[in-house]
């Protein structure tokens, strides 16, 4: 079965077991959850907010033997990246070096980042091309230009197009479907 | 952003910041007039939310141009390394405000073409205004880039103006 | 499940842009990367020479063992090398 399909659980079975392409799969499903927390949330500097990432997935391959419930390493790796941004600026405002966060504001956007989470996974209930116009406009700041000639459509139609697959998505959100099998983190 | 932090942020400012938020303006007018049209236009929603979008991407763009512009000012007596790297950088944010103004034309164009009066009016409004913000876009990068004659951002910024002015004459 | 606006989906899209591709591909390929810290660390527990050299300058020795001595992969190393392991 693709790696892309497998569970969170099945992923994380693999890559104990050795399987480094289930691996690399694990770090692209979860870096979009691990960057946002990092850069929206805690709003981390670059090279801070890069320190932070390498930390949180070398300590999630450190301790996969250590995880009870494989099906939860989404929430697992989203403890662990918060407490290490914490951990992080805590030691930055001893060293005087960074502004103190306002307390709570984390709060709100990390409960945003996982009503986001739950968005992108109804993207997977679209067709390839309208999950794929989604994330290049809205996701990566792409142009009409850049989106026309990656998917290879005409110029003219790309915002049209864009309309109506976020029409398609908010019936199928609306509706309560869910993608299957359902694997809880990026592809 | 409210027009007093609007007008606040042109301070001091280059004139990217100026071109990047009078696209962020056109796309506001655009993204409340698409909303207006939601009950007549099945694509209204979809139009009002990449509207949005492109407002608070023009509003990121205008926040880095300043910086940019202080970076490439900070990088004189450098040496011509640092400098180079700094005026590559202060020229790909002009493109990328190029880019998301003439988008926002497309859009204001799309309003245009659903013929109601009270639409057609701002999205003209618009369009003029993310034209107008594309050409100085497009004329800082030619500055910017004044030695570099061959530099293909160049060309693709003069298609920017040429698609964007397209676009407003679809909403005349 | 909650009606959202197209403005709210949009809004909750843009909260998630792909991490920098450097950074991921660096992080995935930590497993390559952590059997060289195998091997460094095996030498270390048979060699006490070779141990003290390591935690003396465990950049150069990520280094020298052909491995970015970023910062994670450096306490990577020192959590293995620490007391008990």
């Amino acid at each position: 079965m693709p790696l892309v399909t497998d569970s969170d659980a099945e992923l994380v079975a693999r890559c104990r077991s050795g399987d480094d392409e289930a691996w690399r799969e694990l770090v692209a499903r979860f870096s979009r959850y691990v960057y946002a927390i990092v850069i929206q949330a805690y709003r981390l500097p670059a090279a801070d907010a890069e320190d932070v990432f390498q930390e949180v997935f070398a300590r999630t391959y450190e301790r996969l033997e250590d995880l009870r419930d494989d099906a939860s390493i989404r929430p697992w790796i989203g403890q662990l990246t918060r407490r290490l941004c914490v951990d992080h600026l805590r030691s930055r405002k001893r060293e005087g070096e960074l502004e103190p966060i306002e307390q709570g504001a984390p709060d709100a956007t990390l409960a945003r980042i996982e009503e986001a989470l739950s968005i992108r996974e109804g993207l997977k209930l679209l067709s390839a091309e309208c999950q794929e116009i989604l994330d290049r406009f809205f996701s990566r700041d792409e142009s009409y230009e850049t989106i026309s000639g990656a998917l290879g459509i005409p110029g003219g139609t790309v915002a049209s197009r864009i309309s109506r697959c976020l029409a398609k998505l908010r019936e199928q959100l609306a509706e309560g479907r869910t993608a299957s099998p359902a694997p809880s983190g990026e592809a | 952003m409210d027009a007093p932090t609007a007008i606040a942020a042109l301070e001091n400012s280059s004139g990217g910041v100026a071109a990047a938020l009078t696209g962020a303006l056109a796309a506001a007018v655009v993204a409340s007039s698409a909303a207006a049209a939601r009950e007549v236009w099945a694509e209204a929603g979809g139009t009002a939310a990449q509207a949005a979008k492109l407002q608070r991407r023009l509003t990121i763009l205008a926040k880095q141009d300043a910086e940019a512009y202080a970076a490439a000012l900070d990088a004189r007596g450098r040496g011509d390394q640092a400098l180079g790297d700094a005026l590559d950088r202060a020229a790909q944010v002009p493109l990328e405000i190029a880019e998301a103004a003439s988008d926002v034309a497309a859009l204001a164009a799309d309003v245009a073409e659903q013929g109601e009066l009270a639409l057609r009016v701002d999205a003209v409004v618009a369009a003029t205004l993310a034209e107008a913000a594309v050409r100085a876009a497009a004329s800082l990068l030619e500055i910017n880039l004044g030695v570099l004659a061959e530099d293909e951002r160049l060309e693709r910024v003069r298609a920017l103006v040429a698609a964007a002015s397209r676009n407003l004459e679809r909403c005349r | 499940m909650t009606l959202r606006s197209e403005l709210e989906l949009a809004e909750l899209l843009e909260l998630l842009p792909p991490a920098p591709e450097a950074w991921v591909r660096s992080a995935q390929e930590l497993p390559p990367v952590h059997r060289r810290l195998d091997d460094l660390v095996a030498h270390a527990l048979a060699d006490d020479e070779y141990r003290r050299q390591l935690t003396a300058d465990l950049e150069a020795a990520l280094a020298e063992a052909g491995v970015v001595p970023e910062r994670s992969l450096v306490q990577a190393l020192r959590r293995r090398l620490a007391p008990g392991d």
